[in-house]
């Protein structure tokens, strides 16, 4: 029997069913990639509200896809690029070539890093003062876990330019964590209260 | 995106900054990755760089997020639960303040050289009325195995500018400072100690300026300021004592508790 839109009732039905399964499946990958997404939506944006909107944006592209990524590697991906474009379309897209333009490189040749300095807090802080360039290559591939070659397809931009950009953007954390702000407690003000 | 040039020119050519990171990240072929684990075995300077860069990576990799996800797809209401929560913890605090001048946070004056220096520098950094520029780096002093227990209390308006530590004997404490938009500054006090009392305790020094002191898990902390409002400082010792205590991500709760400060008693007096 057929319909005159040419399917079947059992056709019709199959198709619903891997429609369902396919809404499950996203669901799932959003479920667990939310906590990263929101991070990720967090430093993007600034603020927590416009991070909600991003993510819950980012929520409804997805389960509105025709053909999401089965694989869980290439879902993920997935989601961060469609959180990424989005927030370029809808919030920076103007500031984000601005910034892309205004990245400078650094110099530096001598090692006088303090590893005693590098901890939660001053990474943090850190990750928060760096160009927003950077600091996004820091959250999709430290804080997220991203393979370089994932970030590239993320970003949208060569592997070369993936390695470069971590190694300055760390370089910048570094510079931001411990540049020329130690100073030694002197012993002879020992006495001073 | 402009040519983004290797950071280190003094490292050999074929170990470039982004060669140290592409290994610490493990994303070397075997090859590339053997050649670049046996330059680093001869290379101290390159073992540094290593080190380093492992640190970083690995503290970022571990660092919770700064606040935690929204339900998906979901309305969120938690302001009056929280709301409600402080003012009973706060209820029962405030029956239990001990008033004085004499804390327990600082031990005898002239006991040790280095820690009267480092409290010398802390009170010096208290008094100033500078307002650090919004970007400027944190300041160090000195670090300490404490450091990691500072609070984000970026929500408050507060950010850390100034961090320091004794570092004479192991173990001692750290001093973070924090100042909000208009100069206001706050100091956060983490000294070891063997006490278990978490009551939060209340005192005045000399000068004028306000502390709240309470212990908890093998530490004492004291927070202070010359020029806070006393009931924003003891909201904000309330808040602060939790966000040591767990160790975590601030909560959605906590977040608010923390912006919610601002509004209580009095702009600062600076």
């Amino acid at each position: 029997m057929r319909t005159v839109h040419g399917f079947s009732p059992a056709l019709s039905a199959q198709r619903r069913h891997g429609e369902q399964r396919l809404l499950r499946r996203i669901e799932q990958h959003l479920l667990k990639n939310w906590s990263l997404l929101w991070g990720y939506a967090l430093r993007l944006t600034g603020d927590r509200e416009s991070a909600s909107d991003l993510v819950q944006t980012c929520a409804v592209k997805a389960l509105a896809s025709a053909s999401p990524p089965c694989d869980e590697i290439a879902a993920r991906i997935y989601l961060f690029k469609v959180i990424r474009n989005a927030w370029i379309d809808d919030f920076r897209r103007a500031k984000v070539r601005c910034d892309d333009s205004a990245v400078k490189p650094l110099d530096g040749t001598v090692w006088n890093y303090d590893d005693r300095l590098i901890a939660e807090i001053t990474v943090r802080q850190a990750v928060a003062q760096i160009e927003p360039v950077y600091r996004e290559i820091i959250e999709i591939v430290d804080l997220a876990g991203f393979r370089y070659v994932e970030a590239a397809e993320i970003l949208d931009i060569p592997l070369g330019t993936v390695m470069s950009r971590l190694s300055r953007a760390r370089a910048a954390l570094l510079d931001r964590i411990t540049a020329d702000n130690i100073r030694p407690i002197a012993t002879d003000r020992r006495h001073a209260r | 995106m402009p040519d983004e040039k290797p950071i280190s020119e003094s490292l050999p050519d074929t170990m470039t900054w982004e060669i140290l990171n592409a290994y610490v990240d493990q994303e070397l072929d075997p090859r590339r990755a053997a050649l670049v684990a046996d330059a680093v075995a001869r290379d101290h300077g390159l073992a540094a760089r290593v080190a380093t860069l492992s640190k970083l990576r690995a503290t970022a990799r571990e660092m919770p997020p700064a606040s935690h996800a929204p339900p998906p797809l979901a309305l969120r209401t938690f302001a009056g639960f929280w709301s409600l929560r402080v003012m009973a913890v706060a209820a029962s605090i405030l029956l239990a303040v001990v008033l004085g001048s004499t804390l327990l946070w600082r031990g005898p004056a002239g006991e040790n050289a280095s820690r009267d220096a480092a409290d010398a520098i802390h009170l010096e950094w208290l008094s100033d009325q500078s307002l650090p520029p919004k970007d400027a780096p944190i300041e160090f002093a000195l670090a300490s195995r404490f450091m990691g227990t500072l609070p984000d209390l970026s929500a408050a308006n507060l950010r850390l500018v100034f961090l320091s530590a004794e570092p004479v004997v192991e173990g001692h404490g750290v001093f973070g400072g924090y100042v909000g938009p208009h100069g206001c500054r706050l100091g956060l006090s983490i000294t070891p100690s063997r006490g278990g009392d978490t009551t939060i305790r209340e005192g005045r020094e000399p000068g004028g300026m306000l502390i709240r002191a309470w212990r908890s898990d093998g530490a004492e902390y004291a927070i202070m300021s010359h020029s806070m409002d006393p009931d924003r400082l003891d909201r904000l010792a309330l808040i602060v004592a939790e966000l040591v205590r767990q160790r975590g991500p601030t909560t959605d709760e906590q977040e608010i508790a923390l912006r919610a400060t601002e509004t209580v008693g009095k702009a600062c007096a600076v």
